[in-house]
């Protein structure tokens, strides 16, 4: 098997194995199936340019093209956003989907940034350092950008009030 | 207690699911796709990085910082070239190349700067056939019939001319800056010299010349010039001549006009010139105005005699008009012997036609084919003034102003099949090619950022 095919079994590998994960994240980053599936296909083909330096460990440069996609393209699309009659696609028919979708609206009404702060800090369970190489910000922003972000949470989301008794590390 | 975590990953499982998504195949493709397009993007902007660079380059160290001036090699033999070309108005001038040795010729062509203007430069062609402006710093650009011309001396070593300057009055500049002097510019030094003459109102030049190794000017004072409501008033006295050889900066100024051969319609040879004493008669002088010779021929001479390096033959175009009636007969060029039994008994060497312009050697005449084809083309001949045989010598291609002045010596000289010179492009072109790339790639870099993959 040459280097470059080895390069792409490895790669068909980690989306086989990955991709669900990534959907994840990428599903609360965006909050838009469509767009979910877009921004992890977007990575997935930026990662590849580099896949024959990452292939050992390939997820977190994946995660960091993720987070940082989904910030840029927020920014390019207000510009060239239009509007639409169709309800946004959400899930349905859980027990808790009212739950579900007050986080999501709240995460929704959040800027990309600040957003991405959060997932990356509460759901992929980031250090503020980690954060702030994954976004390419400084880790005081990071800081302050969770500050924000949590007070718009507390808000919209009172019920979190008691619950956003989190761990910094 | 559910945290923040604990919802987001709920919120999580609402993701699509991977086994549904569409674009499951292909992705590496598009990645590697995306790569080339990286890759082309990269190489893009180096290559306007290069040209942007070399631009730049090409701009700063032709206007700060030129080439250090090299001597030139004073003995390189002149070679007749078979074709004189027209270099283009951006061929680069001698403050750049260094000098390019002695001259074969100099001709008149457009110049023009980086910054658009557009003015006549004097070109000198060198013995390789390397083409060059000449820095005729102060030289009297502005015309006013020949006397103002560089004139290259006969074994092509320095060009001389008239140059301007400042005047102890009010300069007479009403055909231009006021004339002061003469200047000699050395093809293998790259040095210029002049010689002054304190003037209040300026000189009015007659002539600028060589006989031999000396610079000749001939002038006179204005030694009066005043404007008036009505124009101008000037008066000008006091000929006078300036003789002096550049290679040992022998100088005689001001010396009697009498003491110089008058310049006008004479022809060279070596350390003298033939003067036309009336149409059948000539002398040959030296540079104090010694008659070295005289001679005469049985038919009248229309302008200049051309006497043979060796000074056995003398050659001219005969009147077609002898007897002022304003008649027209084709005229001839004729040769005569100036000793022997037959001296000064002419023989038609080229029965109609043409205009003789110098020896080559002592048994070929040049002469200009035909007249100038479509207004912008000259090509000359050679013919052997004992059979009459003639073989073409040298053309000019279009696009240079006149017949180039050529060198005495280099009429002898050996032939050169004259490579042609490499005619530089515009260097605008580089800039706004450059720049046209930089906004075409900004513009696609632009488009880029607002288009998803």
């Amino acid at each position: 098997v040459s280097g470059s095919e080895a390069d792409r079994l490895g790669f068909d590998e980690f989306v086989r194995a990955r991709r669900q994960a990534l959907l994840r994240t990428a599903y609360l980053l965006t909050g838009q199936h469509a767009d979910a599936e877009d921004l992890v296909q977007a990575a997935l083909i930026k990662a590849v340019p580099h896949w024959s330096k990452i292939a050992d460990n390939p997820e977190p440069y994946v995660r960091r093209i993720l987070a940082r996609e989904s910030v840029s393209r927020w920014r390019r699309r207000r510009w060239r956003e239009v509007s639409s009659d169709a309800l946004p696609e959400t899930a349905t028919g859980a027990p808790d989907v009212a739950a579900r979708e007050d986080l999501r609206q709240a995460l929704a009404s959040l800027a990309p940034r600040q957003r991405a702060v959060i997932v990356l800090r509460y759901f992929e369970d980031l250090s503020e350092a980690e954060t702030a190489d994954a976004l390419d910000i400084a880790v005081g922003t990071v800081k302050s950008q969770t500050r924000d972000a949590l007070r718009v949470l507390r808000v919209l989301l009172p019920e979190l009030d008691d619950e956003l008794v989190v761990t910094v590390r | 207690m559910t945290t923040l975590t604990d919802r987001l990953q709920r919120l999580a499982q609402d993701a699509p699911d991977a086994g549904h998504a569409t674009g499951d195949d292909g992705l590496w493709d598009r990645g590697r796709r995306l790569q080339r397009r990286r890759r082309a993007v990269t190489a893009s902007l180096a290559v306007v990085l290069v040209l942007g660079l070399g631009s730049l380059t090409t701009l700063v160290v032709g206007v700060v910082d030129p080439r250090p001036v090299a001597v030139a090699d004073a003995d390189a033999a002149l070679r007749l070239p078979d074709r004189f070309y027209d270099p283009g108005p951006w061929t680069p001038g001698v403050e750049e190349t260094g000098p390019i040795g002695p001259l074969v010729a100099l001709f008149d062509t457009e110049r023009r700067t980086f910054w658009g203007e557009s003015s006549t430069g004097i070109i000198g062609v060198s013995s390789s056939g390397e083409y060059a402006f000449l820095p005729l710093s102060g030289s009297a650009q502005v015309a006013n019939g020949d006397v103002r011309d560089p004139r290259l001396s006969p074994d092509g070593r320095y060009v001389a001319y008239a140059v301007t300057g400042e005047t102890r009055d009010e300069p007479n500049d009403l055909d231009g800056p006021a004339l002061v002097g003469v200047g000699v510019y050395d093809t293998v030094t790259g040095e210029t010299s002049e010689q002054l003459v304190p003037t209040d109102h300026g000189l009015a030049v007659e002539n600028v010349g060589w006989i031999g190794d000396f610079v000749v000017m001939e002038y006179s004072q204005y030694d009066t010039f005043e404007r008036t409501e009505d124009g101008y008033s000037t008066t000008s006295v006091d000929p006078g001549a300036l003789r002096w050889d550049p290679s040992t900066d022998d100088l005689a100024d001001t010396v009697s006009p009498r003491e110089v051969p008058d310049l006008y319609d004479t022809t060279p040879v070596p350390d003298g010139l033939v003067l036309p004493d009336g149409q059948r008669r000539f002398s040959v002088v030296d540079v104090e105005g010694a008659v070295l010779a005289l001679g005469e021929v049985d038919t009248r001479i229309e302008g200049r005699f051309l006497v043979s390096p060796d000074g056995t033959r003398v050659a001219g175009r005969e009147d077609p008009d002898p007897a002022g009636t304003f008649g027209f007969r084709p005229s001839a060029i004729v040769v005569a012997d100036l000793s022997g039994p037959r001296a000064g008994v002419t023989r038609d060497v080229v029965v109609s036609g043409g205009e003789p312009v110098a020896w080559r050697g002592d048994d070929h005449l040049v002469v200009v084919a035909d007249d100038r084809r479509d207004g912008d083309y000259a090509g000359l001949v050679s013919v052997d003034v004992d059979t009459g045989e003639t073989e073409p010598l040298l053309d000019v291609q279009q696009g240079v102003f006149g017949f180039p002045q050529v060198a005495y010596d280099a009429w002898s000289a050996p032939m050169l099949a004259a490579p042609e010179p490499d005619r530089p492009g515009d260097p605008r072109r580089m800039v706004w090619l450059g720049g046209g790339l930089v906004l075409l790639l900004a513009g696609a870099a632009f488009w880029r950022s607002r288009v998803r993959l």
